[in-house]
């Protein structure tokens, strides 16, 4: 038996045959999609006009930069590390790319592919700092979160900046490439499919379920642990960048605060999405799927007619609500198989 | 010793007990305050425009929103409108794109939006718009607004950082005697529109005084929070830093409250002099209590109430959109008691 067959039983990778029942209830993503299903038929009886296809497409549109980032911080968590400074790296990145473009006069077509080269350098020094010197990465993104709100800051000078107004760049990021069907939305499943493939089907994605499920047994197997790390930690900087660029893209301007607690958003798509935070379980696709429970929540609470203050309660337990409901069908389809 | 005998324990337990219950039943008398009159709290009710649905998205949702949120919701309540109040918990201007959009999804007959940049809201405002669903901007409408063929209800922040910064110098001078030294300009968000044309206007209107007086008082920026505490030690830093050449503190928002508990906290009230923007509780007692020496209101209850008005008025019988500058009311000894009165409805 390989190495990667060992992985793949040990973290119930399961792409053999087999009865498609059986395949569905042993997918790790049974319980999140489970409960995706319960809160969209709920939201389908009671909301009027949740099912409009420009409702539904506004919601994909909605979620698209918190599934890009999630994808990234998926792997990070599955690692068994944490990025606490996405929100304040999306915010600089955003700043950085209408910086160049405005204020230096860098030419947006390498303007953004430098705000997402930044974005991965960020994500590598995290990455090393956290695994060189053996600081926890909860402290050292912690720090990266403030230092890099303030370096937003300092680059906009507090306020918030123009974009660009070339309409190539608009298009590609932000543009309709079919009615009601954004351009972001695209990005987000192309990133989501790669993910999900990549963890699911490469050596990568075994290596690094083994280091976040077991650093010792991955060490054993000769995985360099450090090594995968701090590529997870550059993936979600990179991914952080190119929501970035789409956010400047679709707004159109770079907000020094953009992206304030947008850290708790993705940690909580990741984990709605069936992820453990001590590492070596979840999935690109669950991540998907809590993403979808987010933003279907927000969405139909404003649909419902749900007051403000109140929505900000009802988003919390029914994010709950869904992570347990998860857990549970997750134990008990788990239990059935094993039966 | 008399101390280790177990009569005088359970005699100095028994003293203990009856002090601890002493404070306790004192503590028992209700500290309830009065109710605040009652909102229709977005239920429709009869009126003659009954059915029409209306959703205000605010940037914010701080505590500067609740006299809005009232008034939109009392003017609803008279028209018969179904009304909804939402916006992200702190300032995010991707949320609130995101919450318009889904207010848009909910098909209203109207919406008042906050618009605190140039670019980011615009997509929805024209959505809006070419889909028949009539907008009015409140409390920030950014510049460019009027291309978009929208009202605006609000204040008009250069200006009434102007007015503020002439009101800082005039009260520095007579609360220190001095004709020189540092106005601190707090900003409790920097990247918010509002608040850095308030800090220009503050500037400017400093400057102004010391054409018109020949002072020479000087400004600089500190960046504070919402968060009490961060707020109370960027202060206590601040002075620390400058000590007695401090003769200000003029902040871009509600945050002069902090400045109130900080100088009392260290006994430093009267020693410079204190103001603002907005009428939130805290404010008005430190007014009361002269920790304060005065704040700049601008309407909030209008923000709600007067766009939620012309946006009838564009329902029906179809008037087109305007713009209403909600000022900026001076708040100081001289009208706290009426002001005070007046704010308590929406306490």
């Amino acid at each position: 038996m390989t190495i990667q067959q060992q992985i793949a039983n040990a973290y119930r990778v399961d792409d053999s045959g087999g009865s498609l029942v059986r395949r569905l209830l042993g997918a790790r993503e049974f319980g999140v999609l489970a409960a995706t299903v319960v809160i969209f038929l709920v939201c389908a009886v009671g909301a009027e006009g949740f099912l409009a296809a420009d409702n539904l497409l506004s919601v994909a549109q909605q979620i698209a930069i918190l599934g890009i980032v999630a994808t990234g911080m998926t792997f990070l968590i599955v690692v068994g590390e944490i990025d606490l400074s996405v929100g304040s790296l999306h915010g600089f990145l955003a700043v950085e790319l209408a910086w160049l473009v405005t204020k230096v006069g860098v030419p947006v077509g390498a303007a953004a592919p430098l705000a997402i080269l930044t974005g991965v350098a960020i994500g590598v020094i995290n990455g090393l700092i956290t695994t060189r010197f053996k600081i926890p990465s909860f402290v050292v993104t912690l720090a990266a979160l403030a230092a890099l709100r303030g370096a937003a800051l300092l680059l906009s000078d507090g306020v918030p900046i123009r974009g660009s107004r070339n309409e190539a760049f608009t298009d590609l990021f932000a543009g309709s490439p079919l009615p009601n069907l954004a351009a972001q939305t695209l990005w987000m499943a192309a990133v989501v499919a790669i993910g999900a493939f990549v963890m699911a089907r490469t050596k990568f994605g075994y290596d690094v379920y083994s280091v976040g499920g077991n650093p010792s047994a991955a060490a054993g197997a000769g995985i360099a642990s450090d090594r995968v790390k701090v590529m997870c930690f550059a993936l979600t900087g990179g991914l952080a960048g190119l929501a970035s660029v789409i956010l400047v893209g679709w707004l159109g301007s770079a907000n020094p605060l953009t992206g304030n607690g947008f850290e708790l958003g993705v940690i909580a798509a990741v984990v709605v999405g069936g992820a453990g935070l001590a590492g070596g379980t979840g999935s690109v696709l669950g991540t998907f799927l809590g993403a979808v429970i987010t933003g279907v929540i927000t969405n139909a609470l404003v649909l419902f007619g749900v007051d403000g203050n109140w929505q900000q309660v009802a988003t919390g337990l029914l994010i709950l609500g869904a992570v347990m409901l998860n857990h549970l069908v997750a134990r008990r389809s788990a239990h059935g198989l094993n039966a | 010793m008399a101390t280790n005998s177990p009569m005088s324990r359970r005699g100095m337990l028994l003293t203990g007990s009856l002090a601890t219950a002493g404070v306790l039943a004192a503590g028992c008398s209700s500290e309830k305050e009065p109710s605040a009159a009652a909102s229709s709290g977005g239920r429709a009710a009869d009126g003659p425009q009954k059915g029409k649905k209306v959703i205000f998205v605010v940037h914010d949702k701080n505590p500067f929103f609740a006299p809005v949120q009232r008034g939109f919701e009392d003017f609803g309540a008279i028209m018969g409108w179904q009304t909804q109040f939402i916006g992200p918990p702190a300032q995010d201007a991707q949320k609130t794109v995101e919450l318009q959009a889904s207010a848009l999804s909910a098909k209203p007959d109207g919406v008042i939006f906050t618009r605190i940049d140039e670019t980011s809201f615009d997509a929805n405002i024209k959505q809006a718009t070419s889909s028949g669903v009539k907008v009015i901007l409140s409390n920030v409408a950014s510049d460019g607004y009027e291309k978009l063929g929208v009202g605006f209800v609000g204040q008009n922040f250069v200006n009434a950082g102007d007015a503020c910064g002439r009101e800082i110098a005039r009260s520095a001078k007579e609360r220190t005697g001095k004709s020189d030294g540092v106005i601190v300009c707090g900003n409790f968000g920097p990247g918010s529109t509002a608040l850095e044309q308030r800090i220009q206007g503050i500037k400017q209107g400093v400057e102004a005084y010391n054409k018109e007086n020949g002072t020479s008082f000087t400004t600089e920026v500190l960046i504070t929070s919402t968060d009490e505490s961060k707020a109370v030690a960027a202060i206590d830093a601040k002075y620390a830093s400058k000590k007695d050449k401090i003769v200000g503190w003029a902040m871009a928002a509600f945050d002069h409250q902090y400045v109130s508990t900080w100088a009392k906290s260290k006994n430093l009230v009267g020693k410079f002099a204190v103001g603002g923007f907005d009428l939130i509780q805290p404010v008005l007692d430190g007014i009361k209590d002269k920790s304060i020496d005065f704040s700049l209101g601008q309407n909030p209850y209008a923000q709600g109430w007067i766009a939620a008005a012309l946006l009838a008025e564009e329902f029906d019988p179809g008037y087109p959109a305007r713009t209403y500058d909600t000022g900026a009311e001076v708040v100081n000894a001289a009208n706290i008691d009426a002001v005070a009165a007046r704010e308590a409805r929406f306490a």
